[in-house]
């Protein structure tokens, strides 16, 4: 991927959304825009209105998971790379369809080289 | 698995999550944690194959440590929302850690999302006691049981860094964070 990088975050944590966020801005990443949304439905209302190039998330959360946003997101937003950053038991299953997976706690560099595999980047 | 491996997999779980989030060596320790300030605890619930919570107690002080190691922050800066939201995430961090190691996965498990309060010093798990723990060769804790199930008790020391752009720098807290599991059907697990 080449030029500026917008991203969504969705957790209802705002210390996680924080930390995650700090991470992609300590890995030098080419961050133009970063979203924040505490649940899935926030995280769907922004993906209508805005154009972001990756969606990190987490699965349990109020009012819409991370898996029924993603559901959605199936239709709407088929290609848009996703991560999902979740404390959940089964954070790495293959049920969560093609979407990449990491296990809270993690490490900055283990969120960094997600990232970078996800877009493609070196 | 014995209570004693419950034990050894809690204290190793929750030694990570806290290296991990607060990005700093954690040491078990002989201290009991109990007395001393106020503190902030983090309960998670968890049912499914296995019933029970996990809870996280801090001293207030601890917490803005924490906190602010999380938010690569000055410990000034962090509000009371941050605080009670960094003691939250430290617990469902360890829960869902904890049932990770235990073998459950998400088709077994509900995680419900943390309860943050404030609390005043910690009293006695009730319970008889049922034998001392060690890790590294060293007691860092104690087991319990009563008739509402078993009780680990895990208590870890903690030091606090700051993470900055190229180097992590240590400042060590004499304050201890205490975790404890609630199992409240022991037959079930590692079934």
């Amino acid at each position: 991927m080449n030029g500026l990088l917008d991203v969504l975050i969705v957790d209802d944590s705002r210390i996680a959304r924080s930390m995650i966020e700090r991470t992609l801005r300590l890995g030098r990443l080419p961050l133009s825009k970063v979203y924040h949304a505490s649940n899935g439905k926030e995280g769907l209302e922004i993906l209508s209105t805005r154009k972001v190039n990756l969606v990190i998330t987490d699965i349990n959360m109020p009012v819409m998971t991370g898996l029924e946003m993603l559901e959605t997101m199936k239709t709407a937003a088929p290609s848009l790379p996703v991560i999902i950053v979740s404390s959940n038991p089964s954070c790495e299953s293959p049920w969560m369809g093609t979407a990449r997976a990491l296990c809270k706690p993690f490490t900055p560099e283990s969120l960094l080289k997600m990232v970078r595999e996800v877009l493609g980047q070196p | 698995m014995s209570e004693r491996d419950y034990c050894s997999i809690l204290l190793e779980t929750a030694s990570a999550v806290l290296e991990e989030a607060t990005f700093t060596p954690v040491a078990p320790c002989q201290q009991s944690g109990e007395g001393g300030p106020s503190r902030i605890v983090a309960s998670v619930r968890f049912c499914g194959k296995a019933n029970g919570s996990l809870e996280v107690q801090v001293p207030a002080s601890l917490a803005r440590l924490i906190a602010s190691a999380m938010l690569g922050c000055d410990e000034t800066e962090v509000t009371a929302d941050q605080l009670n939201d960094a003691i939250g995430e430290v617990g469902n961090m360890i829960c869902g850690s904890l049932l990770r190691r235990l073998g459950y996965s998400a088709n077994e498990q509900s995680v419900g999302p943390p309860f943050v309060g404030d609390v005043e010093p910690l009293s006695a798990i009730p319970g008889d006691p049922v034998g001392a723990i060690s890790c590294r060769s060293r007691p860092v804790g104690k087991c319990t049981r009563s008739a509402r199930g078993v009780h680990l008790r895990v208590v870890t020391g903690s030091g606090v860094g700051t993470l900055s752009t190229e180097t992590v720098s240590l400042a060590v807290s004499p304050e201890h964070v205490v975790v404890t599991l609630r199992i409240e059907e022991p037959s079930t697990l590692g079934n």
